[in-house]
């Protein structure tokens, strides 16, 4: 009997990150850099726990299929589909063709970071449960920003695009990794939105769940990069300084860290972990970096400036006497010296999946500046808290950039 | 829940298949344990070999492994129409002793059927709903039909769940099966093919599985399988419903969840259900039994203890009976106490506790009457009461309690109201109004876990970098609380307590500084207005205060820092509504500081030693 018993993958790479903007001016979303890796390697190392027979990745960006096919083109049977319909719709219903009539399928979004475990136990539960799909959630508190999934005895009744808060009655998220049967184009081509096609495979099939309990992260934001980095540099086991790694034995390297190759940190800098710094960057004389950062590649931190909690892209120059926290800079981005980010939101802006935290007293929601890519910020500039500078901006000596976070809402 | 097994193969490919199908049974265990069997064709003739008591057991009594013969089915129970017994066991025969069946799931119309197969002559052996199987295939074998044909249109006449494996000694290679709303797996091997409840019962064999759907029938050889669907008629294609399995075997009982507490927290809302339609005239027995008694005693351990707890406040409440709630390792402090015109209710999820045993023991030996709730049935502690309630939760693995301790919940607030109705205290209308209002709970139930198992996750980030934290409640409020500090700290190691919160100021706020954690249970009752100055009092003293509360109290919630807002009950059904987001607590913060909220550490599920 010969055994059909591997299944394909749809990875959904195609989207434009309006909501990242304006770090994805000139980067594709899915090669957004979070600690050493792309956000896409992510999902394809996910991925590598199924028996796939193939791997169809829907992408927009040509940069985007050049850096997949090099990255994964050996460990995968790869196929590179160009979304030509906007949404998720058009996304999925471009990789129809790769798959055989009546072929079930695992569909992962492109943009979500979560440990690899939970896509091998979607697929699990839609082996050992033989209905009709899988849908994995996870419990999220903002649900005005994720699709909702109402459950009950066993199957998904129903799902919902982001309901009004006060509205959900349920806190499951879809997670983004499903295995779906073929139908699911069928309800496509009848012009239904991902949801009600959803809805409509909830009636007419049998769709069950897996629950993810551990942290989930969905890059949305800009801010979500920093609620992944936290989640993936704590959960690192031990330190790894690589040999091409150059570490002054005049500086300081405490808690976990991963120093990889051709990084140099220079005399007196204090890294306290856990931490990333990327290939062939450099930590200057008397720097503090420290806490959740993750300094990716070609990246310079001038002597004395400090970083924490922030998202620092690839070929960023940071100079001297900086202080960058909780937040996020673009690539290719230059920062004069003494530039100074504040991070504390004033009371009362609002925003979606950032939560407050109870620091000293109060509760104040964390976030610094949002810059893009290609900018050059002035010395002694002034960044307020929640401030956006969009790409391509250059800045005078001594700006000052207020909190605007109104691209968000 | 019970689990089937079925084997055939060709001489020699399996070297001792009632060995094998006795392994599958162990890893199916967890399906159930009171009583197995297993029937094998041999030489033209069936033999079954079947009895009462876990697997081991009567295996070391009947030797399933020297069972000749390669087509094998055998059946690990957990009883729940009928108890446990040699008779009761599967696999079940009929009037010839031609055909064996093993069957998962519950034949509804089995009365109506058993009736016409005995006016036709029939015999019938045991209590069960499965032996109408047996006894339908032979009647339309009398009837002239093949026996798959057979087969077939005995599935037709029954209704209900079922996964059946059949064999018959008319065919010896063939093991047929069907399937409706309880699992059914086939393995595929090279020379056998194997049938099974669940995947890790021939995970050795093979790995190449193909899971079957509802009212899909057919059969299986040691080198081929047929499937048909019995609403259209269709034959199904077997090789495209062929998967790989390549993980470990355990996952698959849990499947849809990370671990076995997530998942039996999931199922409250049908245990809650499952549990109220089964509780019949043993109700009205023990209410009798409770209103004759001079003294009532409740005994439980642990998780018990607190439905002890909850039972000792509604018997107070509901009928107005004094009773006391003991832990049962204390049971020695009652040996001058306890006599004939006392009754005691023990409380054991497991039914094997053995302090709680050890404390019916003395109260029999006094003379005392003996009511137990027990989720086990036929287990010591009901096996030697004179009277039990079960609740009907479905096995519970996952060490720490949850479905149990809402479904025993459940049972006490049946059974007090039901002796304020025989008290006279409850109009036979309003008891049936309060018991239709109940009806109700499990929805609620599925509604509070949907709503809020975010919002635990997000406050486990909280308390996941906490050493102590304490949980305070108001009279029905206290055994809530000690609930759910016990699952916090059996599975997530904090160090939790609860206290009356009245109690606190006698010494426990003495601990509470800057930031540590204090959770109020609070309930629409009198002493709502008391809790609230509990709250002010911990606020004042810079603490991290949680709540647990019903909608129109936001006066209450703003003055918390982190709050649950739960539908608004009647604030008896408390301990069910509430416990659902507790437990959800512990288990969030168990898996946010890394732990397997599985398997605790220094804890069993059942402790049998004093």
């Amino acid at each position: 009997m010969s055994l059909h018993s591997r299944i394909k993958a749809i990875v959904l790479a195609g989207g434009r990150g309006e909501r990242l903007q304006p770090l994805t001016t000139h980067t594709p979303k899915p090669l957004i850099r979070i600690v050493g890796k792309a956000l896409i390697d992510y999902v394809l190392e996910g991925l590598t726990t199924l028996p796939l027979e193939e791997v169809i990745v829907v992408v927009s960006d040509k940069r985007v299929s050049r850096y997949v096919i090099e990255k994964w083109g050996s460990k995968f049977l790869l196929t590179i589909a160009y979304q030509r319909k906007p949404g998720i719709e058009g996304a999925i219903l471009v990789a129809k063709e790769f798959l055989g009539r009546n072929e079930s399928f695992v569909l992962a979004y492109g943009d979500i970071i979560v440990d690899r475990e939970a896509y091998l136990r979607t697929y699990e539960t839609y082996l050992s449960k033989g209905l009709d799909g899988v849908i994995m959630l996870s419990p999220k508190i903002d649900v005005e920003s994720y699709g909702i999934a109402y459950v009950s005895e066993e199957k998904v009744s129903k799902v919902e695009e982001k309901p009004l808060p006060q509205r959900a009655r349920s806190t499951l998220a879809i997670a983004g990794v499903f295995v779906l049967p073929y139908t699911v184009f069928e309800y496509l081509e009848e012009n239904l939105s991902f949801t009600e096609a959803l809805n409509k495979l909830a009636m007419t099939k049998t769709l069950t769940y897996y629950i993810w309990s551990k942290w989930w992260v969905d890059i949305g934001y800009p801010w979500d990069i920093l609620e992944a980095n936290k989640n993936i540099l704590s959960e690192f086991k031990g330190s790894y300084i690589s040999d091409k790694a150059h570490v002054s034995s005049k500086a300081i390297v405490e808690g976990k860290v991963y120093i990889d190759n051709g990084a140099e940190i220079d005399h007196n800098a204090i890294i306290k972990g856990p931490v990333y710094i990327g290939k062939n960057s450099f930590i200057g004389a008397g720097a503090f970096v420290r806490k959740y950062a993750s300094i990716e590649e070609e990246v310079i931190v001038g002597a004395y400036s400090e970083v924490k909690n922030s998202s620092i892209q690839p070929n960023v120059t940071i100079s001297s006497f900086s202080f960058i926290g909780d937040s996020i800079i673009g690539s290719n981005t230059t920062i004069g010296p003494r530039t100074i980010t504040l991070n504390i939101v004033p009371s009362g802006v609002k925003v979606s999946r950032l939560h407050p935290l109870k620091v000293k007293d109060k509760v104040v929601s964390k976030l610094g500046a949002i810059i893009g890519c290609n900018c050059y910020i002035g010395a002694s500039s002034v960044l307020y808290a929640g401030s956006v500078v969009e790409s391509d901006t250059k800045l005078k000596p001594f700006s000052v950039v207020e909190t605007n976070l109104s691209k968000y809402a | 829940m019970c689990g089937i097994v079925g084997l055939t193969c060709l001489p020699g490919k399996i070297v001792n298949p009632a060995r094998a199908v006795r392994k599958s049974l162990e890893k199916l265990e967890y399906r159930g344990y009171d009583s197995v069997g297993i029937a094998v064709i041999f030489n033209g003739k069936i033999i079954i070999k079947k009895g009462k008591g876990k697997i081991h057991e009567v295996h070391l009594k009947l030797n399933f492994d020297g069972t000749p013969g390669s087509t094998v089915i055998g059946h690990t129970r957990w009883a729940t129409h009928g108890a446990p017994s040699d008779v009761n066991a599967h696999p079940h025969s009929d009037c010839l002793g031609a055909i064996a069946v093993v069957h998962n799931g519950i034949i509804k119309n089995f009365d109506e059927l058993r009736r016409e197969l005995i006016m036709k002559g029939h015999v019938f052996h045991s209590d069960t709903d499965t032996e109408v199987v047996s006894h339908l295939v032979e009647d339309y074998i009398r009837k002239g039909l093949k026996p798959y044909d057979a087969f077939k249109e005995a599935i037709k006449k029954i209704k209900g769940s079922y996964a059946i494996a059949l064999i018959m000694t008319y065919e010896p290679n063939k093991i047929f099966f069907a399937k409706k709303d309880s699992p059914l797996i086939i393995g595929l091997g090279e020379g056998f093919n194997f049938l099974a409840s669940d995947i890790p019962a021939f995970l050795e064999y093979t790995r190449k599985i193909i899971v079957l759907r509802d009212n899909e029938v057919g059969y299986i050889t040691p080198t081929n399988i047929i499937i048909e669907d019995m609403v259209t008629g269709e034959k199904v294609n077997v090789r495209t419903r062929v998967r790989t399995v390549n993980w470990t075997p355990e996952m698959a009982a849990k499947a849809g969840y990370p671990h076995f507490m997530l998942k039996e927290i999931h199922e409250q809302p049908r245990a809650l259900n499952e549990t109220l339609l089964g509780l019949g005239m043993e109700v009205d027995k023990a209410a009798e039994l409770i209103l004759k008694a001079d003294r009532v005693f409740i005994a439980a351990a642990g998780t018990s203890y607190h439905a002890g707890l909850v039972f000792e406040y509604y018997l107070a409440k509901i009928p107005g009976i004094m009773s006391h709630a003991f832990i049962s390792s204390e049971y020695s402090k009652y040996s001058k106490i306890a006599n004939s015109n006392d009754l005691l209710v023990a409380i054991s999820q497991s039914g094997e506790t053995i302090d709680t045993l050890m404390a019916l023991r003395l109260f029999k030996e006094n003379g005392a009457k003996v009511i137990s709730i027990s989720n086990v049935i036929d287990s010591a502690i009901p096996r030697e009461s004179d009277l039990t309630v079960y609740t009907r939760a479905g096995p519970e693995i996952g060490v720490a309690a949850t479905k149990t301790f809402t479904t025993q919940v459940l049972v006490e607030l049946v059974l007090a109201l039901k002796v304020a109705e025989l008290k006279g205290d409850l109009l036979p209308s309003e008891y049936s109004e309060e018991i239709a209002k109940l009806s109700k709970i499990p929805k609620t139930v599925e509604e509070i876990i949907l709503k809020n198992e975010a919002l635990t996750l997000q406050l486990a980030d909280t308390l996941s970098y906490k050493n102590n934290i304490y949980y305070l409640g108001r009279g029905l409020g206290v055994p809530i609380a000690k609930e759910g500090a016990l699952k916090l700290k059996e599975i997530a190691y904090i160090h939790a307590e609860a206290y009356p919160a009245g109690e606190s100021k006698h010494g426990p706020i003495a601990l509470v500084e800057k930031g540590f954690p204090v959770l109020f249970v609070v309930l629409d009752d009198e002493n709502k207005e008391s809790i609230v100055g509990n709250i002010m009092e911990m606020k004042a003293r810079d603490a991290y205060t949680i709540g647990l509360l019903t909608y129109g109290n936001d006066e209450i919630a703003e003055k918390l820092d982190f709050a649950f807002t739960l539908p608004q009950q009647e604030y008896l059904v408390a301990p069910i509504t509430y416990m659902p987001v507790l437990q959800l607590i512990a288990y969030y913060t168990a898996v946010k500081r890394g732990y397997d909220p599985d398997k605790p550490r220094n804890l069993a599920k059942t402790v049998t030693v004093e």
